[in-house]
């Protein structure tokens, strides 16, 4: 995982710990204060103001709840790709607030304060899982599934035997593919990990099958060809995508010509006979 | 003198006559025919000054040598459409397959009636395409160059009547190599970077490759030179800066890349038009099985074309590439794609190339590639779709027994009334494989500063001293493929700024 992506995390997660900290001490300190102010703003909006409570029950829960929150974004600063597990509990926490305050504000009372926090909230939650795909996209030791499943992929889109035996396990295509996507961009790895687990998983969410890596040959085959012909564009252009990077190693690799009836005989010849002839031919190694 | 960028060690700060900026069908043509005339002229590009010594015909290796973002450059929307250019001294003509068409007559007709542009009626250009014409050695493909791909569709195209014709291109002692877009290996095919820049060169232009401009330096309203950055082989900023005072200044970046520099550096634009009006050729490569052996490899890719429905935006132009860059257009995977694959030598292909009425934008953003948006609409959709049809009825019409359309809905076509249900079909555009070329019109002239950039000559609307040269100027698709028109349109931009001197 690149470095300042790191660090962005730490920064983020680190940010919201202490968010979380200030936020809960106004709320232990001045419950009703912190009301009265959020309602002063809302007044002005046409929000209806919430009711004072002197029942101190559901603010000992709800500081537990900002201790809890606060802790876990605190401990996952210290190390966001260790603990990226406790991420989705962090945004689970969020969002179960997010949705609560968003129900009480439809159905019960439309005061500032639940859309505020119902609003708050529902983004940090989002961040939080944002990061947390992030850290999955970006993940080193994924590395070794990756390549499992690109192999899978390659296989089925240019499998062994058929109208020519060579196919894509027969090349280290998958290892040619994995190094254009790290040359395109920082992110490239990213994007590629996110390409093979939307065909991984599309299998499950489109197809209803099981996902690809644990589909027969002709499954993963058909799964694929699911993509091509399906009536989503969005789903055409992504395999459109990976076609034209797939396929574009695997047939200039001069092994799989003499399969397809391809030969570079003519290329060479013209190299060899034009004004630039001498220098490609030290550039080929023949004699000009 | 040229000066590699990623070699300067220490700032450059120079005077000039004319300052251009980028080295393709425009910029190219204005830096030579100004030093020609003794006119003190720098010549800026981005990329590096590669010729046919480093070209090897490997369609990946050149795409990363010579071509913008390696070839993922395009526009946003539904669907995405790629569009590629070069990033090289001679840009896009170092990777264009040499067709060379003037504007029809009815076009130029069209911009003057229209968009009121001045002076660009086919008399007043002609001399302008003549002059480019012979510099270039335009000729229209020998026979000892012509092959298969393009006898077939020419047998084809008669057996239906439909009018075409042999294409004309700048070439001087073509081998037929076959690889044009990705770099002439013999330097025959007359782009900018062995023709007009480095006759520019000898009449004393300078040229620094490697930098990146980042505006165009103005005082009190006037141009006054620009300002750019060095990179070095990895594009990455040297730390070095090129900043060149001049009395004028030529932005010839390409429809897509000059509307941003000129926003980015603060131009003012009262038409409220700059960016706006990008035309784009969206196209779609059809493949055709034949029964016998076509070898399209072994030929001039672009060599025939159908100019029958010229008038209706259609324009149909030979395009057979390599393997590595035919697989992914063709339908399936897996064991059906390798089928298809498996007969690549009776594979014939063409263009099926469309002038739009959509239009797009382009605005600065704060990377180095600007926000680039455009939406076919439904009639260019249609329009797209008949010229499929039309491809695939002339592919029919020669002996083909398979078509491979690049619409989703319909991939394989097996015969001619197949072909021309296509023709009439009216599928939405992201059923449609496409990629896109010759983007234009986003500064476009005209004599009315409320409605175009710049003027029929193509100085800036108020600016007295900055100037445009490059596809941008049109005020509507050209039709035709461009190159021939931007230097033509180039030359007279240099007359122009010769006098002004």
């Amino acid at each position: 995982m690149p470095t300042s992506l790191d660090g962005a995390l730490r920064l983020l997660f680190r940010s919201l710990a202490i968010a979380f900290a200030v936020t809960g001490l106004l709320f232990f300190l001045f419950p009703d204060g912190t009301i009265r102010f959020l309602d002063a703003v809302g007044r002005p909006l046409g929000f209806a103001e919430a009711p004072v409570s002197a029942l101190r029950f559901w603010l000992s829960l709800a500081v537990a709840y900002m201790v809890l929150v606060t802790l876990l974004a605190a401990e996952i600063a210290r190390d966001p790709r260790g603990r990226a597990h406790l991420m989705p509990i962090l945004a689970a926490g969020k969002a179960t607030s997010s949705l609560t305050c968003l129900g009480y504000f439809v159905a019960s009372s439309p005061t500032f304060v639940y859309l505020l926090n119902a609003l708050v909230d529902g983004s940090l939650a989002l961040i939080v899982l944002a990061a947390w795909a992030v850290v999955g996209l970006t993940d080193d030791a994924r590395a070794t599934r990756d390549g499992a499943l690109l192999r899978a992929v390659l296989d089925a889109l240019v499998p062994r035997g058929g109208a020519f035996p060579t196919g894509a396990a027969d090349t280290d295509v998958d290892a040619a593919l994995a190094r254009y996507f790290a040359s395109l961009h920082p992110l490239g790895p990213a994007g590629l990990r996110a390409l093979l687990l939307a065909i991984e998983y599309g299998a499950v969410v489109f197809e209803h099958t099981r996902p690809f890596s644990r589909l027969d040959a002709d499954g993963r085959e058909r799964a694929l060809a699911a993509w091509e012909t399906s009536r989503l564009a969005p789903r055409r252009q992504l395999i459109a995508s990976l076609k034209l990077i797939a396929l574009m190693h695997f047939y200039e690799r001069p092994d799989v010509w003499p399969a397809i009836g391809y030969d570079d005989g003519h290329l060479r010849q013209k190299l060899l006979a034009g004004p630039n002839a001498a220098h490609h031919a030290a550039r080929l190694g023949v004699a000009s | 003198m040229t000066v590699d960028g990623a070699t300067v060690a220490h700032d450059v700060h120079e005077v000039a006559d004319v300052v251009v900026v980028g080295s393709g069908a425009g910029g190219a043509v204005v830096a030579r025919e100004l030093a020609a005339r003794k006119r003190d002229v720098v010549l800026i590009e981005e990329g590096a000054f590669h010729t046919g010594k480093d070209f090897t015909g490997e369609p990946r290796r050149m795409i990363d040598l010579l071509y913008r973002n390696r070839g993922l450059t395009g526009a946003l929307g539904r669907p995405t459409i790629p569009i590629p250019l070069g990033r090289c001294v001679g840009g896009t003509t170092t990777i264009n397959s040499g067709t060379c068409y003037r504007a029809p007559d009815w076009v130029l007709d069209e911009w003057t009636e229209r968009h009121g542009v001045a002076g660009v009626r086919e008399p007043e250009l002609r001399p302008y395409f003549e002059r480019v014409e012979h510099e270039l050695n335009v000729r229209p493909v020998p026979d000892e160059l012509y092959g298969q791909n393009s006898r077939l569709f020419e047998r084809g195209a008669a057996a239906l009547g439909y009018a075409g014709a042999r294409i004309p291109r700048n070439e001087r002692g073509c081998l037929g190599t076959g690889v044009c877009a990705f770099g002439c290996p013999q330097d025959a095919k007359q782009a900018m970077h062995v023709s007009y820049v480095p006759r520019g060169l000898a009449d004393g232009a300078r040229l620094y490759t490697r930098c990146r401009v980042g505006r165009v330096l103005t005082s009190d309203g006037k141009a006054i030179g620009v300002l750019g950055r060095f990179v070095d082989a990895a594009e990455r900023d040297t730390g070095r800066e090129l900043r060149i005072l001049a009395r004028h200044v030529v932005v010839a970046c390409g429809a897509l890349l000059t509307p941003a520099l000129l926003e980015r550096s603060g131009v003012p634009d009262p038409s409220g038009q700059r960016g706006r009006n990008l035309h784009i050729h969206p196209a779609t490569r059809v493949g055709a099985l034949f029964p016998d052996e076509v070898r399209g490899w072994e030929e001039v890719p672009q060599a025939y074309n159908v100019h029958h429905f010229l008038r209706d935006g259609i324009f149909i132009q030979g395009q057979f590439v390599p393997p590595a860059m035919e697989a992914p257009v063709l339908p399936g995977v897996g064991r059906e794609h390798k089928a298809i694959m498996a007969r690549y030598t009776r594979l014939g292909s063409f263009g099926a190339l469309i002038s739009d009425e959509s239009a797009g934008r382009v605005r600065a953003s704060r990377g180095r590639w600007p926000h680039v948006t455009y939406r076919l609409g439904a009639s260019d959709a249609r329009r797209l779709s008949r010229a499929i049809g039309l491809t695939a009825e002339i592919f029919f019409a020669a002996g083909a027994t398979e078509v491979y359309s690049g619409v989703h809905s319909r991939p394989v076509l097996r015969s001619i009334d197949e072909a021309r249900a296509l023709q009439q079909a009216t599928p939405p555009a992201t059923e449609l494989e496409m990629m896109a070329f010759h983007p234009q019109g986003t500064a476009r002239m005209g004599e009315d500063a409320k409605s175009a950039v710049t003027d029929s000559t193509g100085r800036v609307h108020g600016t007295g001293s900055l100037w445009v040269a490059d596809a941008s100027l049109f005020p509507s698709s050209c039709k035709v493929n461009p190159q021939i028109t931007i230097m033509a349109l180039a030359t007279r931009v240099a007359d122009v700024i010769d006098a002004a001197l």
